[in-house]
């Protein structure tokens, strides 16, 4: 070896080495001074996170302070989805056998089984957000949490988890009036996006619908936090607790609503539709609404058929939710609503979800004569003691089309009647007068066009009622304008309907007396039973039309601070004058009177009238044809009221394709006021879980009888 | 070359000075004991003890009660170290010229062993460990320094004669550890032995030419690696991840690895001049960045003390390695001069790749930082070579 060249090459190598430290030198330079301030802003935001603590949400309670909703806690085993996708295959599918060997083993009587493919199928279903946990099974037990935990290093990417979730001790009753609640959809997400005092996770929940939808703000809790510091692989490496922030449960909201009567009207409505079940009255659906004419509000709302929103709890399985929109269990959840639209319409299943008491508009029939002779009087064409004569028929014009001769039920001739007799017996002769006169006056600019449209829009008829609800339907009451326009809208979408000619639209879209002689009596119009109910009140509480609530109060969680007090609303005053004296003789007469008989007359022999004197009026609404041309069956209707001055009992029926007003809502009303009357109700308690026996109450309903009309 | 001559080895003019080295000390002025490089000794026992400080600082936990086990295994590890160290310097180097074969096959023996299936031990996807009771052992670490005498060994033995054949030969000698290791795989470890060699078959003077061939062979030869799919693609992301930083991370083994990166220059970065102080950096105290008191302990320096103190460690780093450079030049043989270059080199591209893959100039592998990182392998494996360049020095003129 040539020293000189070794050591000349040694000289090669410092330079070398000189220029690496060199160069570590210029790096650091540029690291810590040129970008170093950068750097140190970055710092303080990467090496915390913060975890929201959910709040939970307040209770709902009725007015004598029983929870219908309350909160428990569940223990959930959830897989963390970006955990689990760092697992290899072969890890994931083992992962997934231990997990569902281990919950079969305290499998609860009658679940079905865990297996690897239905953890799968769970993680891959796209109703849960990847950003959170993915529950595989809810409701676990303490000792499995104990196992799990204990055992964690066997089961990466599973979390146990504690989540307070909705309870209702009570099962369906009052689930319309409740609603529920869901995670937040993305327009949710997007609505609530700049909430600060209590802003949303996209894994949250929000009241989907009734009260736990009108009073999110109050029912939902301010959610806390935790602050932690975190390594570069999200490793908690200790908490901020200075950052750390409780939080706060959401307020309780007291409803007006007495679970009890809630019950009974429940258990009344489903009671009765089964009683009254036959081929030609397939009475599939109905609604109730019990009120405080005083004050406007409810005490009950009751809607059939019904869904137990336990079953909602912890998001809502496919078939759950085809269920509840009446379909079958199998198929697919995509598109349920194009499914029931390429339904005849005759054969679309009646959705559970909706609220028949006030989401529904139906031809309120006969109990809509308060609002056509309370319009009568206004434009003078009645006063309450004329006398008409009433021969079973009333002829518009010449012919012996219905469209010219119009009949009572049954063409029952009622002798010479007036306005109090004519509410006792319904007579439908006295209002298609009142429907001739209004209209021919009218015509010759004697009154108004839609003068009598006017005068009933006064009772709340035609508008939303304003509850405190969301959903609510505002019925209609046609007019001459809206008949032209739905005849122009259907000449604009389908001229050949007119055979093309706008002048035959314009024809068939002209008003007619016939329809004001319907509207009369209650046909060709559409009101909510919360409607009939709250039209009813303001005759029954001698002339305030009060906007309906659901709310009692609400209170701060845990401190009884009242956050908001109930208040009546008025809509607005109606002047009844000496006319009330005649419509209460008219309504007790309907229920009490032998002679003439009262449509209720058999419905409420028996019933305490001595003791807690009530009025109602009847109603058979006639439905139309279905598309093969029959008859639908009619919708039975009635609105009872107690009119003693110190009691505030007011009760609006409606049961779908039930036949006559008094076969089965007039029972249902009677079911529902005859325990308030008694007294009953004070002692009565609540069945657990809210069960309610159906065929006994049809059983008990039987013994009413059914036999009167319209 | 050819030209060089062969010195006998010169008798020691007092024979009692090696095995009575102390009292030698005081009478004799050409004892070996007398020329031992304080600087040298000054510098690796200060970057010691700095490194013994900021894995304390890393592992001690944000908050009392103060966890001081990783110290004690370090102090540990020191005390061992420097009696290595000792033993080595008093240890004449020259013995190891002698039985270089025995050492070179003995590590060479260690790194076949380690790849049997139920000997070695496997941690994060590499084979490279001894489980020798509550310590591991990476024969990797030994094998560097069994290539550098192997290879001095070899090298003075042709006396700078150096045919074909012979390099061949040199090269078959470095090749046979670097394949082995490959295998476990570690890539950090061969490269470094790849330079190493590089500059050993500079410095032993192999022309030119040959070594240009052997620089083209050995790109071609990396490129073929990376591109073939022998390695994983954790390894591939760990050598290709720096080179695009700003880029979309293409998997997740990358994806980790950028995040590693950015959280190792962050660390750094946020140091500025002067760091946070000791014991108070939010990133290296915690465990924000991994690996912090191993491979990636650079970054609590440049976080907690900054410009500064990352300055003052690579200043000392360069004495000991223009000390050990100074020893080659100095060294009286061939066989001593060899010796202290691959040592040299070794510990330059160690501390380059190191702290150059914490700033992002350098691929990510798992290569200590020397004296640095928590670790016994390395640190003996370090401490032993030192000791060495000592003795060489030392014996200088004797």
């Amino acid at each position: 070896m040539n020293g000189g060249t070794s050591r000349a090459r040694l000289g090669l190598v410092a330079i070398t080495a000189l220029s690496l430290f060199g160069a570590l030198f210029a790096r650091l330079w540029f690291l810590q001074i040129v970008e170093g301030s950068s750097y140190a802003q970055q710092v303080t935001a990467n090496q915390t996170r913060t975890v929201v603590i959910p709040a939970p949400r307040g209770k709902i309670l009725d007015r004598t302070g029983l929870a219908l909703v309350d909160n428990r806690d569940s223990i959930e085993v959830a897989i963390d989805v970006q955990q689990y996708a760092g697992l290899d295959r072969a890890e994931q599918g083992r992962l997934r056998e231990r997990l569902a060997t281990t919950l079969n083993r305290t499998l609860p009587a009658g679940q079905a089984p865990y297996s690897a493919t239905s953890i799968t199928k769970r993680l891959n279903d796209d109703r849960f957000s990847p950003f959170r946990p993915i529950p595989i099974a809810e409701s676990i037990t303490q000792d499995q949490e104990i196992y799990f935990n204990e055992q964690a290093d066997r089961f990466p990417a599973v979390v146990v988890e504690h989540q307070t979730v909705r309870d209702y001790p009570y099962g369906s009753l009052a689930a319309h009036v409740l609603g529920y609640v869901g995670t937040l959809n993305e327009e949710e997400y997007k609505e609530h996006a700049s909430d600060k005092a209590k802003p949303y996770e996209k894994s949250d929940e929000i009241g989907k619908t009734g009260v736990e939808a009108q009073y999110e703000q109050y029912l939902r809790g301010t959610p806390g936090q935790r602050v932690y510091e975190v390594d570069a692989r999200n490793h908690v490496i200790r908490e901020r607790t200075q950052d750390y922030r409780a939080p706060k449960a959401g307020d309780d909201v007291f409803l007006s609503i007495d679970a009890k009567v809630q019950y009974k009207a429940e258990a009344a409505l489903q009671g009765r539709l089964e009683a009254v079940r036959t081929r030609s009255t397939p009475a599939p659906a109905g609604g109730v609404v019990v009120m405080d004419p005083s004050n406007g509000q409810v005490r009950a709302m009751a809607s059939y058929p019904t869904y137990d929103p336990r079953l909602l709890v912890g998001g809502i399985p496919c078939p759950v939710w085809r269920d509840l929109q009446g379909l079958g269990p199998d198929g697919s959840c995509k598109d349920v609503n194009a499914e029931i639209q390429a339904m005849p319409a005759s054969q679309r299943p009646a959705s559970k979800l909706i609220n028949r008491a006030l989401s529904s508009a139906y031809p309120p029939a006969s109990t809509f004569k308060l609002a056509s002779s309370y319009a009568a009087l206004k434009l003078g064409i009645i006063t309450p003691q004329d006398t008409i004569s009433d021969p079973g028929f009333y002829r518009l014009c010449k012919g012996e089309g219905t469209g010219c001769l119009k009949r009572n039920a049954g063409s029952e001739p009622h002798g010479n009647v007036a306005l109090a007799q004519a509410l006792t017996v319904s007579s439908d002769v006295y209002f298609y007068r009142i429907g001739d006169f209004a209209w021919s006056r009218a015509a010759r600019g004697a009154l108004p066009k839609t003068g009598l449209q006017d005068h009933i829009g006064e009772l709340g008829y035609g508008t939303r009622s304003g509850i405190d609800l969301p959903g609510e339907s505002a019925g209609s009451v046609p007019t001459p304008q809206s008949e032209a326009d739905i005849a122009a809208a259907l000449f604009k979408k389908d001229p050949a309907r007119y055979d093309g000619d706008e002048a035959k639209a314009i024809a068939a879209g002209r008003w007619r007396t016939g329809y004001s002689a319907d509207l009369a009596i209650g046909q060709k119009v559409d009101a909510t039973p919360l409607q009939t109910a709250n039209a009813y009140a303001s005759l029954a509480n001698g002339g305030t039309l009060y906007q309906p609530q659901v709310l009692d109060h609400i209170e701060a969680t845990g401190s009884a601070k009242v956050t908001k007090a109930f208040a009546p609303k008025v809509i607005r005053k109606i002047d009844w004058g000496t006319a009330r004296d005649a419509y209460l003789q008219g309504f007790t007469g309907a229920v009490t009177s032998a002679s003439p008989k009262g449509t209720a007359y058999d419905v409420f022999q028996g019933f305490p009238f001595d003791t807690w004197p009530m009025a109602g009026k009847t109603g058979t609404a006639q439905t139309g044809k279905d598309e093969l041309g029959n008859e639908k069956p009619d919708n039975s209707v009635f609105v009872g009221f107690s009119t003693a001055p110190e009691s505030h009992w007011i009760a609006s029926a409606m049961l779908e394709a039930s036949g006559a007003g008094a076969r089965a809502a007039a029972p249902t009303v009677r079911l529902i006021l005859e325990p308030i009357a008694t007294g009953e109700i004070d002692s009565f308690v609540i069945p657990p879980g809210g069960a309610i026996d159906a065929a006994a109450v049809a059983a008990q309903s039987a013994g009413i009888s059914a036999t009167g009309s319209d | 070359m050819a030209a060089s001559t062969y010195r006998p080895r010169p008798q020691p003019v007092n024979r009692h000075a090696v095995r009575r080295p102390l009292a030698n000390f005081r009478r004799n002025h050409t004892s070996p004991f007398r020329h031992v490089d304080v600087v040298l000794v000054a510098c690796i026992g200060l970057v010691c003890l700095f490194g013994a400080l900021m894995v304390y600082s890393t592992t001690r936990g944000a908050e009392p009660p103060y966890d001081a086990s990783f110290l004690k295994r370090v102090v540990m590890f020191l005390i061992l170290g420097g009696l290595v160290m000792a033993g080595a310097a008093f240890f004449d180097y020259r013995k190891l010229r002698d039985y270089w074969p025995f050492i070179y096959g003995g590590s060479v023996l260690l790194l076949f062993l380690v790849l049997v299936p139920g000997i070695g031990k496997s941690t994060n996807g590499t084979q490279g460990w001894f489980q020798l009771g509550p310590f591991q052992l990476q024969p990797s670490e030994l094998a560097k320094l069994g290539m550098i005498i192997g290879f001095s060994g070899l090298a003075s033995q042709f006396r700078g004669d150096l045919d074909n054949a012979r390099v061949g030969m040199l090269l078959g000698l470095c090749g046979a550890p670097m394949f082995f290791v490959l295998l476990q795989p570690d890539l950090g470890t061969t490269l470094v032995s790849v330079a190493v060699a590089f500059a050993l078959l500079l410095v032993a003077g192999v022309r030119p030419r040959i070594l240009g061939l052997l620089a083209l062979a050995a790109i071609v030869g990396t490129t073929l690696i990376l591109t073939s799919g022998v390695l994983k693609d954790y390894q591939v992301a760990r050598l290709t991840t720096y080179v695009k930083q700003d880029q979309v991370a293409t998997s997740k083994a990358d994806r980790d690895l950028r995040l590693n990166l950015e959280q190792a220059k962050s660390a750094i970065g946020s140091g500025g001049l002067t760091g946070k102080g000791l014991f108070n950096g939010p990133l290296t105290r915690g465990k924000v960045v991994p690996e912090q008191q191993t491979d990636f302990i650079f970054t609590a320096v440049g976080e907690q003390l900054g410009l500064l103190g990352c300055g003052a460690l690579l200043t000392l780093l360069g004495v000991i390695v223009w000390r050990v450079w100074r020893a080659a030049q100095l060294a009286r043989d061939d066989f001593g001069m060899l010796l202290c270059t691959g040592i040299m080199v070794m510990l330059v591209v160690q501390v380059f790749e190191n702290v150059g893959m914490t700033m992002g100039i350098m691929p990510i592998t798992g290569i200590p930082l020397p004296f640095m990182s928590y670790g016994g392998s390395a640190l003996m494996t370090s401490l032993l070579s030192m000791g060495l360049v000592l003795s060489v020095h030392m014996r200088r003129f004797s």
